[in-house]
């Protein structure tokens, strides 16, 4: 029993660090946010608030006590996933996120995925068939990589694509208006017109979706290009590689053991890529007049609604941690020599 | 502080690791460096050596037990910039990695005149002068100082890393595998150089090496190392001739058997591996 | 996130890489160029005469200076004023207004232009910010985290926190600090310097856990330098290269994020001429099929991105060779 527990450390410590990850990151973002600048209270009364009634909005926010006080009761609070209540809509901040966060999420995945599946492919043309004249654009396009801002491809496609040539829907939300609306499984848009057999609201989505997630992909994909063909390469020259070429192994072995060692900081960037594309997603969502966090945040940026501010850098702090807590769990089971512990010298 | 009188190790221990997996890579050495006093530390790769040399200079801390210069701890005089820039005048190192022993952006001559200023007090000018002198003494043309250390070679870069510690003039000389990398005719003028520094100044060396020729040419008293712990230890003759250790025997085995007149004059040649092999005494 | 450059070009005297196909700005400071004429020994190439080799390596600096010159003079140079309704609302470009105007009225040409000094400066601010701080961060952690005691531990958390800070994505942070302290130069700057410096910082670190341990650092140690002496000495120069390699990208990221949070609206407050938010309102105009609004402010952030990349390239050419 504790050979195996001590066998399985690696990625048991990492699970079970997340949760006090999130507390510290709780912790600390409760610290920065009570630093501000300003009178929260003022805020919601106009500065209209005598003594009686301040001390009895400042209870209801949670302000009232010391400071130590206030930061237990805050975590307390997080870890039964209460986030508090917002100032303006008095509804309360988990369960405006439930609503809105897997939207986002699932923009984001198909992001990044599609940004994946195309680097892999791309990269892969662009190391074994360097003289093909894609490979000399799909190189063109890796240098770039980075300079390409997503607001400046997303307005453009609009205006190529909808202004222009009139082959796009509106950007006016993810279903044209004469689609009724789905009723809510999951969460994930997508994913609920398929579990409700909604195919036409499949259909409908699927033209609202195009433009956006081609704007992730394309402002994202560069990024894993240059990485991918850099590694590929790398990966080519290795000795292991030439070892298997020269003891004959058989050409389909080769490019899979090449993926293999291209692929742990292939799997890095994809999850460095993800916090990119969540803060793509966000502009995306404007540009394209889609619901999510996006417009959420932004509503309650300039409405100073400190609790779903706070509300969102935590959760968008775990959905994160998350992501590099999987990232670094499949690097480990792709290359054991990542794992905590390991001597590599 | 005095001149160097006497450093003193105590049932030193060394460890490495986390917690559950600690490792032991020197386990309980005892020894006492006094002046003019040459000790050759022997022992295969991996068995402690250049740890123990660190620690002897103040470079790591001992995980258990003590070190003391002058009956004074090393921790303390560590502590203070005053005595700290003391103990580095009497206590200088050399250490066993030759290709990065210099700051690849500075050029050596730069590298050199840090210690001849900060520690032997000197100005620019004399310190530069002494940089001068002390790579002329190890055979290396002052003008190779103003290269940068990826200009020069191997051998060349070895001798100057030998003329930083020097430069100050110290009482106690600790080498960790300086001779190692080099080949046989330049460690023989080098071994010939560092004996005679230490003859006529009434310096101390420890000597740290796998090889044992050399280390039996330089010093007057052996340790012989193994898995961090001191297997042997006694004069240099003694333990040639007279091994109470097998690990012992089996080192002399391996370079033909010991040698009946170590320590001769300080310029004998040297002849490497050592002559006149004789069946080694059972 | 990595450097841009090709730099793996390590100079090699008798195959100058031809896998690399050099931009058209750097083709210049390429060894092919002078090759024929110098002897083929590689002692030959430092004796390059001066007066060829000296236009060759300042070509590529040529839109560098002209970007800096647009920075500092740019708001002179708008011939109306940038914040000032000036013309018809949504003219396209004309003599009149070069840009066209935008659907308030606003010349885009003179905005575009004044944007320069304020993108640009946020920009090489927070990117400088972001490298002293990452550099610091960096050797603090990387020199102490092996070490035992509080010392140790101090060094391990800073990492941690560092490690926190990159966790969330860099504008989505920003998008709330601005939030939170509101929209100034120096709140974005700020929040550009924390969202950056982890990532020099990881950089740097990176480099100090190899260079700590090189036998010169001990040989610093042992000719009498105090740690941060020897810290700033030695093992600050020779671990800030590939920091170094990484401005440009640095530099590119904090363009696109100010503009981002323009772009969001959480940028500076609405008539102060900025690219990012200028995207933004030329979203609106671009939808209904007027390309001019956004179009030009695009521009300008994409090429201003491509010159920094070009000349730091070129930078880094001529260091390594
Ligand atoms: N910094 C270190 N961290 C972990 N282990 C170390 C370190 N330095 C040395 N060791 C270990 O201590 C042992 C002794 O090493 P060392 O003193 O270098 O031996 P030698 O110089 O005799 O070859 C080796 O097993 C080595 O792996
Ligand atoms: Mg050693």
């Amino acid at each position: 029993m504790r050979q195996t527990l001590r066998r399985q450390r690696w990625w048991l410590a990492r699970i079970i660090a997340l949760p006090f990850q999130l507390i510290v990151f709780a912790a600390v973002s409760f610290l920065l946010v009570h630093n501000i600048p300003g009178d929260p209270v003022a805020v919601l009364t106009g500065g209209q608030a005598d003594a009686a009634n301040r001390a009895a909005i400042e209870k209801q926010l949670g302000l009232d006590g010391s400071l130590p006080t206030q930061l237990m009761r805050y975590l307390g609070h997080t870890l039964t996933f209460d986030l508090g209540h917002s100032y303006i809509t008095g509804r309360s901040v988990a369960s405006e996120f439930g609503d809105r966060l897997p939207a986002t999420i699932e923009l984001t995945l198909m992001g990044v995925f599609l940004s994946a599946v195309l680097a892999l492919g791309l990269s892969y043309l662009a190391v074994t068939r360097p003289r093909n004249p894609v490979s000399y654009l799909v190189r063109g396009y890796a240098r770039i990589a980075g300079g390409l801002p997503d607001f400046a491809v997303g307005v453009a496609a609009v205006f190529v694509f909808y202004a222009t040539l009139h082959w796009a829907p509106a950007p006016l939300g993810r279903l044209s208006s004469d689609v009724d609306d789905v009723p809510k499984v999951t969460g994930l848009p997508f994913l609920d017109t398929i579990l409700t057999g909604r195919f036409d609201a499949s259909w409908s989505m699927a033209g609202h979706l195009a433009l956006p997630v081609a704007t992730l992909v394309i402002s994202q994909a560069g990024v894993l290009v240059k990485m991918l063909i850099g590694g590929l390469e790398e990966a080519v020259d290795a000795a292991p590689t030439r070892f298997r070429i020269a003891s004959g192994a058989s050409p389909a072995m080769v490019r899979l053991s090449l993926v293999r060692r291209a692929l742990p900081p292939a799997v890095t960037t994809c999850g460095t890529l993800f916090g990119y594309a969540l803060g793509g997603a966000v502009i995306v969502e404007a540009i394209f007049g889609f619901a999510g966090i996006g417009s959420y945040l932004s509503d309650s940026v300039s409405s100073g609604d400190i609790p779903a501010m706070q509300g969102f850098l935590v959760i968008v702090a775990a959905v994160s941690l998350l992501v590099f807590l999987l990232v670094d769990l499949a690097n480990m089971s792709l290359d054991p020599r990542r794992r905590p512990g390991a001597r590599t010298d | 502080m005095d001149r160097f009188g006497q450093l003193a190790l105590d049932a030193v221990s060394k460890s490495f690791g986390p917690t559950h997996r600690r490792h032991l890579a020197v386990d309980g050495v005892t020894l006492e460096v006094t002046p003019g006093a040459r000790i050759g530390i022997v022992g295969e790769s991996g068995s402690g050596k250049s740890t123990l040399a660190r620690m002897m200079v103040g470079l790591d801390a001992p995980s258990a037990g003590s070190i003391s210069f002058n009956g004074v701890s090393l921790r303390s005089l560590l502590r203070l910039r005053a005595s700290r820039l003391e103990l580095r005048r009497e206590v200088q190192f050399v250490a066993q990695d030759t290709t990065s022993s210099f700051d690849p952006l500075r050029t050596l001559r730069d590298s050199i005149r840090v210690p001849a200023q900060r520690l032997a007090g000197l100005d620019r000018r004399a310190a530069d002068e002494r940089v001068d002198a002390t790579a002329v003494m190890l055979g290396v043309s002052p003008e190779l100082t103003d290269r940068h250390p990826g200009e020069v070679s191997g051998g060349q870069r070895q001798r100057l890393a030998i003329a930083r510690a020097l430069v100050v003039e110290p009482n106690l000389l600790v080498c960790d595998e300086v001779v190692s990398a080099l080949d046989v005719s330049v460690q023989g003028s080098i071994l010939n150089l560092l004996k005679r520094y230490c003859v006529d100044r009434d310096a101390a060396l420890v000597f740290v090496s796998h090889g044992l020729p050399a280390t039996a040419f330089v010093s007057d008293r052996l340790l012989v190392m193994r898995g961090g712990q001191v297997v042997e230890h006694g004069p240099t003759s003694t333990v040639l001739h007279s091994p109470t250790h097998p690990y012992t025997r089996d080192l002399l085995a391996a370079f033909h058997g010991p040698r009946s007149d170590t320590g001769a004059g300080v310029d004998a040649p040297v002849a490497l591996p050592l002559p006149r092999s004789q069946p080694a005494p059972a | 996130m990595t450097s841009t450059t090709p730099t793996s070009t390590t100079p090699a005297p008798t195959t100058p890489a031809p896998t690399t196909p050099a931009s058209p700005t750097t083709a210049a400071a390429d060894p092919l160029v002078g090759a024929p004429l110098a002897a083929p020994s590689a002692v030959a190439r430092p004796e390059r005469r001066g007066w060829t080799r000296w236009p060759r390596l300042a070509l590529p600096l040529v839109p560098l200076a002209a970007l800096v010159a647009l920075a500092v003079i740019g708001p002179w140079l708008t011939p109306h004023n940038p914040e000032r309704v000036s013309g018809p609302t949504s003219a396209p470009p004309s003599g009149e207004h070069l840009f066209g105007t935008d659907t308030s009225g606003l010349d885009v040409f003179s905005q575009t232009l004044a944007a320069f000094r304020t993108n640009v400066w946020i920009a090489t601010v927070a990117v400088l910010l972001a490298t002293a701080g990452g550099a610091l961060l960096g050797l603090l952690t990387g020199m102490n985290e092996s070490a035992r005691g509080p010392r140790g531990l101090a060094a391990r958390l800073l990492g941690r926190i560092a490690d926190f800070v990159q966790a969330v994505p860099g504008m989505l942070l920003g998008l709330i600090t601005v939030a939170f302290y509101g929209a100034s130069q120096t709140t974005l700057v700020l929040t550009l310097g924390v969202v950056l410096a982890p990532l020099q910082a990881r950089l740097v670190r990176t480099e100090v856990l190899r260079v700590r341990s090189d036998a010169y650092v001990d040989a610093a140690r042992m000719a009498g330098l105090s740690e941060l002496r020897l810290t700033l000495r030695h093992v600050l120069p020779n671990s800030c290269r590939p920091a170094m390699e990484n401005l440009s990208v640095l530099f590119a990221v904090s363009i696109i994020l100010t503009a981002s949070l323009g772009f969001l609206g959480a940028g500076l407050p609405t008539p102060k001429p900025e690219w990012g938010a200028m995207i933004s309102r030329g979203a609106t105009d671009a939808a209904v099929g007027n390309w001019w609004p956004a179009t030009f402010p695009t521009l300008a952030l994409i090429i201003t991105v491509a010159i920094i990349a070009a000349a730091s390239s070129a930078l880094l050419r001529r260091r390594t060779r």
